[in-house]
């Protein structure tokens, strides 16, 4: 390994199979801290001492125990040793720390992307960038006090990806850049998305000027030779996948909707959650003056309660979504115009970009096609205000991520029903006439029986399932220009599976016949006496719910019957492998 | 060769079982857990019967001893009640008596097949295959096949995926 740049700072371009180092202060933030906090907290606690030591004095031995004891240690005949002892204690861990930051290091190649860490035990993680489904960056606290960043690889397997922590700011967005069109180049057999070039890219490029580019991407050749309705045609030639700026690509956001910060406190207040903390409150208040025990179980659970909300707020807050967009139209030719306004459909080579956090900041870009799933919910409390809240099942996500209690797992937490709309509508213009959610109409939606009411007594009604078939003949509508780049992401253009339930707590899921995994039908005993039954779409973990209760028993057996063929058809359409 | 008779119904796809070894297995286990757990409870209950004279202290005992002779009854059933069927484009599942499962996965969808086996399967010739698709909840798996049996299916399941693979 030949001595790389510390940090990388100012490289220019990817340095194709060449071993960086990560930032210096990386080991500090990856355990390093527990040290400095321990060392701060026995200075502060002895300072006295050690001066006392330092100067020779010794003043009142009323002291408790312990101090007089640590005071013995210190002052006493073994001073010198303790303190050579504790010297070469830290000395040891800061050399390790050392030794472990040297022996850290990352690099890509234009097939995969290797992270190799630690000093007793070693790991050496590669992953190959074809099966990148996600480049994002994030920041949290503490890196970004002191202005790092992580660069979070993601395949399809939540454990499959791997992390690059902690880089400088500027080297994280650069090495997300390259990362990115170097999954691009490592994809192109499916399809060039333009987001993977990205805003970034577009600003590295600017800069460089780089002669080498070669590479020259077309997206979207129309409905050509087998062009699939829908599925951009990539023609990349053959080039260094590394060079950038592809002539006549370049890629615009646009700012899709901001959440403001009290909307999400306001919406987190008006939950189950709200009102237990609320009752809580109340039950603390009551406590305080009738001074009974009660006070400090409510304080207990109060605080317990409140601070898993008050992270879920302060990883919620600050939400901005925008819109990435290739402007490179037919034949190269930048076709801005109708294409950057921000209601227009997503296509294959979009995507969403979402940032958020408010002491720890996270960046995301989400092209739809890594959307499985997506639900809209709504709260009781939340009616009055008219505030709705989009959950997805997103391909890639982390575990911890996509657990239900994952913030990530949300696309918007609070959001108006004309936000979630304008959403719905960029993933296919018409899924929000659809999913107009507050719609309790029937709208060709298989209905679930009357009989079912017992399954639902705290929510009856609306239940019911309908497959959206895209072409002239749904009240979808055709969009604009289907087959062109402008048509939408090619799962949602194909058939969706769309799941409503609850009247009182409405909701309504969405899923891409491309997307789904499996198909699976249930029944208990209660529902085969009642006849009735479960259908559930199996799609990668998010907090989306895709299964639905309830069907009368033949309208599930029928729903079993005919979606897997949609899903088997859906896919060899070519819609599932983006 | 000649064409056949134009009248001939196409062969009709059929769910395939698990192995008689399988119920075997099954009712060898549970009539060995449930008599354990009998076991242990009758010795407790004649225990506090014969110290206090509470002859009620009998009654857990009993009650798993009745439930254990249902369960290890049925589970001839239960295992019957398993079984995969190969259809053109995807596969089914099934299982449960009480609680009813069918899952369908297209072979587009698979990730991941394999051939599983433990101590008491080994010793009944048996194997269990399950498949990985990229979702946690699809829960496709099938016990008790015979070993070579489970072999072919594992093949023939990745060699399926392989002709139709479609990402995710």
């Amino acid at each position: 390994m030949t001595a790389p740049p510390a940090d990388g700072r100012g490289a220019p371009g990817p340095d194709l199979d060449a071993w960086h180092r990560l930032h210096p202060a990386t080991p500090l933030l990856r355990g390093g801290l527990g040290l400095v906090v321990v060392l701060g907290i026995v200075w502060s606690n002895f300072r006295d001492d050690f001066v006392n030591t330092m100067t020779g004095a010794n003043r009142a031995s009323d002291q408790p125990d312990t101090v007089a004891q640590l005071r013995w240690l210190f002052a006493g005949p073994y001073a010198l040793a303790v303190i050579a002892g504790l010297a070469v204690l830290i000395l040891g861990l800061l050399g390790l720390l050392w030794l472990s930051w040297r022996m850290s290091a990352y690099r890509y190649t234009d097939q995969m992307v290797e992270l190799r860490r630690g000093v007793v035990f070693r790991s050496h993680r590669s992953t190959r960038l074809d099966r990148v489904q996600r480049v994002d960056i994030d920041r949290p606290l503490l890196a970004r006090i002191l202005g790092l960043s992580r660069v979070r690889i993601g395949t399809a397997h939540s454990s499959g990806g791997l992390d690059i922590a902690y880089l400088s700011r500027d080297r994280a967005l650069q090495v997300r850049d390259d990362l990115l069109r170097l999954v691009r180049a490592a994809q192109t057999a499916e399809a060039v998305p333009a987001y993977l070039v990205g805003p970034g890219g577009a600003r590295a490029r600017a800069g460089a000027g780089r002669a080498e580019s070669a590479g020259r991407v077309r997206i979207g050749a129309g409905a050509g030779a087998g062009g699939v309705a829908g599925r951009p045609d990539a023609v990349v030639s053959a080039g260094s996948p590394a060079g950038g700026a592809p002539a006549g690509e370049a890629a615009v956001e646009t700012s899709l909707l901001r959440q403001p910060n009290w909307r999400v406190a306001a919406g987190m207040l008006c939950s189950v959650t709200g009102v237990v903390l609320a009752g809580l409150i109340v039950l603390l208040v009551v406590g305080i003056i009738a001074r009974r025990p009660i006070l400090v179980a409510s304080a207990a659970t109060l605080l317990a309660v409140g601070y898993s909300r008050v992270q879920v707020f302060l990883a919620r807050g600050n939400l901005r979504v925008s819109v990435i967009r290739s402007t490179a139209g037919a034949h190269g030719v930048p076709a801005v115009g109708a294409r950057s306004s921000v209601s227009a459909v997503l296509s294959a080579s979009d995507a969403l970009h979402l940032r958020h956090g408010v002491l720890s900041l996270q960046s995301r870009t989400l092209p739809a096609g890594r959307i499985h799933a997506i639900e809209v919910v709504q709260p009781l409390l939340w009616r009055p205000f008219g505030w709705w809240r989009l959950r997805m099942n997103v391909a890639g996500a982390s575990a911890a991520e996509s657990g239900s209690a994952g913030a990530t797992a949300e696309l918007v937490s609070v959001g108006t029903a004309a936000q979630c709309v304008e959403v719905l509508r960029l993933l296919h213009p018409g899924m929000s006439a659809l999913a107009d959610p507050a719609d309790n109409a029937g709208r060709g939606y298989t209905a679930s029986p009357r009989r079912a009411l017992l399954l639902f007594v705290a929510s009856p009604w609306r239940h019911g399932y309908r497959v959206v078939e895209p072409g002239p003949t749904s009240e979808l509508g055709t969009p604009a220009g289907e087959d062109g780049p402008d048509g939408p992401s090619a799962a949602w253009a194909g058939p969706v599976l769309a799941l409503r339930r609850g009247m009182i707590w409405r909701s309504l899921a969405l899923i891409p016949a491309a997307r789904a995994q499996s198909i699976s039908c249930q029944q208990g005993p209660v529902s085969r006496r009642l006849g009735l039954a479960t259908i559930s779409v199996h799609t990668v973990p998010g907090s989306a719910r895709t299964n639905l209760r309830g069907l009368a028993a033949e309208d599930a057996q029928r729903a079993f019957a005919a979606w897997p063929r949609l899903v088997v058809r859906a896919m060899s359409r070519g819609q599932g492998g983006e | 060769m000649p064409a056949p008779a134009p009248s001939a119904p196409p062969p009709v796809p059929a769910w395939v079982g698990n192995a008689p070894a399988y119920t075997r297995v099954r009712v060898g286990l549970s009539a060995g857990g449930f008599g354990g757990v009998t076991a242990v409870l009758v010795v407790l209950g004649a225990m506090l019967w014969s110290l206090t004279g509470q002859w009620w202290g009998m009654l857990p005992g009993l009650g798993v001893a009745v439930w254990g002779v249902w369960f290890t009854v049925t589970e001839p059933r239960r295992a019957r009640a398993i079984g995969y069927l190969l259809r053109d484009d995807d596969i089914l599942f099934r299982r449960g008596l009480w609680y009813r499962r069918t899952v369908a996965v297209p072979f587009g969808r698979l990730q991941l097949a394999e051939v599983h086996q433990g101590p008491l399967d080994r010793a009944a010739g048996i194997a269990s295959v399950s498949l990985v698709t990229a979702s946690a909840g699809s829960d496709a798996s099938i016990p008790g096949l015979p070993v070579e049996a489970a072999g072919e299916l594992r093949d023939r399941l990745v060699q399926l995926a392989e002709s139709r693979r479609a990402g995710l």
